[in-house]
Parts: structure tokens; sequence; C-alpha cells
């Protein structure tokens, strides 16, 4: 019994490190209005900093808390802790009367969503998109 | 822009049809907070130890379409000494995003005065320490400063290498003084003259976490006694602040001078000036003890501080100062316990002591 637990732990921690050295991509549909975006415009877009680009509004896509991919998209793109992140958009809210990234369950729905929406952003793993042909990467 | 208790199951039903609506056709969350407070007072009249309610606040923050957003804030208050509450509509706003530098919004919202207020305004489990300083307290709670606006709100920011740059400015109806307390003036304004306030704050990408922020706000305000105008004064406020947010160092310093110009005594001028520091150190992500010390010297010669002071005592020429810890049991959640000594030169110096459970939901 105590080897099957111990090889499904190693199953798991597997799977897990394999998603974790995957590389995170910054994805938007073809038509949005641009083919590339620099790590600090993704995190003004991801700060509420920069809404308009080209005359559209953007709409970030984050991912639930407990996923992995938004605590290391978090850690290597906005320098912020889940918590710090939560707490920043509580306070921008609350001040401004601004809203917040819109939350998607996976990467499977922020794929569907950024394909119907000209100006969402998101990200996933890059190994989610590899077979996809309606999304570019901008990152 | 307060509701009578008659209104409130009014509001609240339209309030709950309002969310069954949207939770049935277009999604919006409801968010707010809420605090639990205790306090033993030495002062003379309020030495019994109470538990009591804070404020419970709700708002929404919704896009209305592409470039167009709706804030809705409104505070359920318990009244001291009533038994009773009352809802008052803190803030209804519309923005429009014309681009990354500049928002245009109409309705009512915070005044840009300083940082606290602009802050945290009603978002006490976001602050540090327990209270407010004691000179920045609301209009309707014997406060002295323009908390609140009505009319127009443009702002925006821009960002070079070295330099996070932002600005607020507001074209308002200006606010009056009616029977000793501040009153925004939400319906209509009495004086043909509009109050306007700037803020600029600059961050640098050099030291993080650190702002400065230089504000101001010149309206002319009238004083009423009933019907009968009291006084007229064209005032001038001006802010500056400095602050330092970078974990585990936090510290706040603001200083505001009052300006005013008596407009039916010719020649008669008025300056107060009041501040407070505070400073705070995290310990291990979830503890920070921290202090504060404030202090208000007030000329009560003017006629707007004197009207004021009739009716809620001002506590002029005191310093207080604050020793207290809070505990992080999330980000959204806090307890803190403060002891506050006040010391001035009207009544016998007291002390209070006070804990607090506070939550943002």
């Amino acid at each position: 019994m105590k080897r099957i637990i111990i090889g499904l732990l190693i199953i798991l921690l597997s799977y897990t490190d394999s998603l974790a050295g995957d590389r995170i991509v910054i994805i938007a549909s073809h038509s949005f209005p641009k083919d590339s975006l620099k790590p600090s415009q993704i995190k003004e877009i991801y700060l509420g900093k920069i809404e308009i680009i080209d005359n559209i509004r953007i709409q970030s896509l984050d991912q639930r808390d407990s996923s992995l991919i938004k605590k290391d998209f978090l850690e290597k793109f906005i320098d912020f802790s889940i918590g710090d992140y939560k707490l920043y958009w509580i306070k921008k809210v609350f001040k401004e009367g601004v809203t917040p990234p819109t939350v998607k369950d996976s990467s499977e729905e922020v794929i569907r969503a950024i394909k119907e929406k000209k100006n969402y952003i998101g990200y996933v793993w890059e190994e989610e998109i590899k077979n996809i042909k309606d999304v570019k990467i901008l990152y | 822009m307060l509701i009578n208790n008659k209104l409130f199951l009014f509001v609240t039903g339209i309030f709950l049809t309002l969310l069954t609506i949207s939770s049935a056709a277009h999604s919006f969350e409801l968010h707010g907070f809420g605090h639990v407070n205790f306090l033993q007072s030495t002062e003379s009249k309020k030495d019994q130890a109470s538990f009591s309610l804070g404020e419970l606040v709700f708002y929404i923050s919704e896009k209305v379409d592409d470039r167009t957003d709706i804030l809705i804030e409104f505070v359920v208050e318990p009244q001291a000494g009533k038994g009773d509450f009352e809802i008052e509509i803190e803030r209804l706003q519309l923005g429009y995003i014309v681009s990354n530098a500049f928002k245009l919004r109409a309705g009512r919202f915070h005044s840009v005065l300083g940082f606290w207020n602009t802050e945290y305004h009603h978002g006490v489990q976001l602050q540090t320490s327990i209270e407010r300083p004691f000179f920045l307290k609301f209009e309707h709670d014997g406060g002295i400063m323009p908390i609140h606006a009505v009319g127009l709100w443009g702002s925006g920011g821009y960002n070079t290498n070295t330099l996070n740059l932002n600005y607020d400015v507001i074209l308002a109806n200006g606010s009056k003084v009616q029977d000793g307390i501040i009153d925004p003036n939400n319906y209509t304004d009495d004086t043909h003259n509009k109050a306007v306030s700037l803020r600029f704050a600059a961050e640098s990408n050099k030291v993080p976490g650190f702002k400065a922020g230089i504000s101001g706000n010149y309206a002319p305000v009238k004083g009423f006694k009933g019907t009968t105008e009291d006084f007229r004064v064209k005032q001038e406020i001006m802010a500056l602040d400095l602050t330092y947010f970078r974990n585990p160092i936090e510290f706040i310093g603001e200083y505001y001078i009052f300006n005013a110009e008596n407009d039916m005594v010719s020649g008669e001028n008025y300056s107060s000036g009041f501040f407070y520091t505070q400073v705070g150190y995290m310990i291990k992500e979830s503890l920070i003890p921290y202090a504060r010390f404030e202090n208000i010297a007030i000329d009560l010669n003017s006629p707007y501080f004197s009207a004021i002071n009739k009716v809620n005592p001002i506590l002029n020429d005191s310093r207080r100062v604050i020793a207290g810890v809070r505990y992080n049991l999330s980000h959204v959640n806090c307890i803190r316990a403060e002891v506050r000594f006040i010391d001035n030169d009207t009544i016998a110096d007291f002390n209070e002591y006070a804990v607090q459970w506070a939550v943002s939901f």
C-alpha cells in the first residue's frame, strides 16, 4: 500500500513538474491590435494601468487562485503573490471603480473566450495551444 | 446623501431585486467591508467598555459598455446612542475612459485630498490601524474636511522610464456647513463658484514603494444656521503626503494647511494646520506592530471651524499617540488591538483601548 501511495505521488509530482517546467505564453485572437507585448506592458495590463491599446479597451483574463499557472504567472510577470494581487485589485476596484481581470476556470476556457473576443488577452501553458490556430502568441 | 430609515426596506428591496435580476441576466459581484469593535475609554462620559458594530459597506463596480464603468457604494451605519442605523449613498459615479491618460467621471465621489482619504476611505480593513487620523473623520461624524464631492472628475496616468505619474482634477459643487456639519451639496450648489480640487502623485521606479502626492482644494464655503446664512469664506486646502510601502516597512506622513478669507468681514484671514505620521513593520507576513502620532492646531476664530466645533467639539490643540498591533488572518481578514493616548489643551487627557475584527468580502 505504501509503495502504491509513493508511486502515485511520484506520478503526480512528475506531472506537476512538467507543467511547472512548461513556458507560460500570453495569447490573444488574431484580431488583437498588437502582435507582441513586452513583459512591462503585460504587467501594466494586468494591473489595470493600460486599459486601451490602439483605441480598443483590453480585457485581461485570469485563472483561478488555486491554479499553478496563476501562481507562476504572477511570480514571473507581475512580481506579486496571489494574496498581494488580490489585495491590489480590491483596493483598485474600491478606489477607482474599475473592473478587475475576468477569472476563467481553466486554460480551455481562456482559449475559448479569446477566440470569441478580439480585445481579450490571457495566459496559458505553451503546451496547451500547440495545435490551436485561432490564437496568436503575444509573448 | 442620507436615506432615512423609512426608506430602508424600499432601498433594500430594490437592491435585492436588482441582485436577483442581475444574477439571472448579467452577473455582477457585490463586495464590501464590515467590522466589529470593542472600546474602553477613560474619558469621563464614555468610561463603560462597549462592543459596537462598525459601518457595513457595500459596493459594486461594473462595466456598462466597452468604455463606461459604474461604481455604486452605500454604507449602513449604526447611529451612536440611538440604537438605530442610517443608509448613506457614499458614491455613485459613472466613468468613461477616453485613453490611458484620461478618464472622465461624473457623480458623487471621494474628494482627491491627501493619501488616506483617497486610498482607504470606508475600506476599514484596508488600513493598518483601527481608526482614521481624527482630523480625517467623515463629514457626518464631525469631520472638518470635505471628504465627498458631487460633479466631474478627470484622472489619468503617465509612465516614464523612472516615474509613474498620476493626476486628478475635480470640478464640483462647493460644500456648505449646515448647522455645524459639512454638506457636499448633493442636490444644488449654494454658491456661484464651483469647488476645484487637484492632486498630483508620483512614484519612482528607482525607489519601489515610495510615493509622493500634493493636493489642493479651492472653494467658496457658506455656513447656515437653519435657513439663515451664518458665514461665507473663501477656503484653500493644501496637502502634502509621502508614503513608503515595501515589505516589511510601511510609512505614511500627511500634512494639511487650511487657509480661509472671511467674505463677510473684510481683512480677516485664518490659517490652521494638522498632520500625522504612521509607521508599521510587518513580521512574518501576518503581524504588523504600528504607531502613529497626530497633531491638530486649529484657528477657532475661523467661522468655518467655529461652526463645526459647536456641534462636534474638535478637540483643538490636541495630540494623539497610537500604538497597536494588527494580525492578518488572511489578506482580507484581520484583528487589531490598539491603545490611544489623547492629550489636549481643553479637556482632561484620556486614553482609549480598542480591539477590532475587520474583513473585506
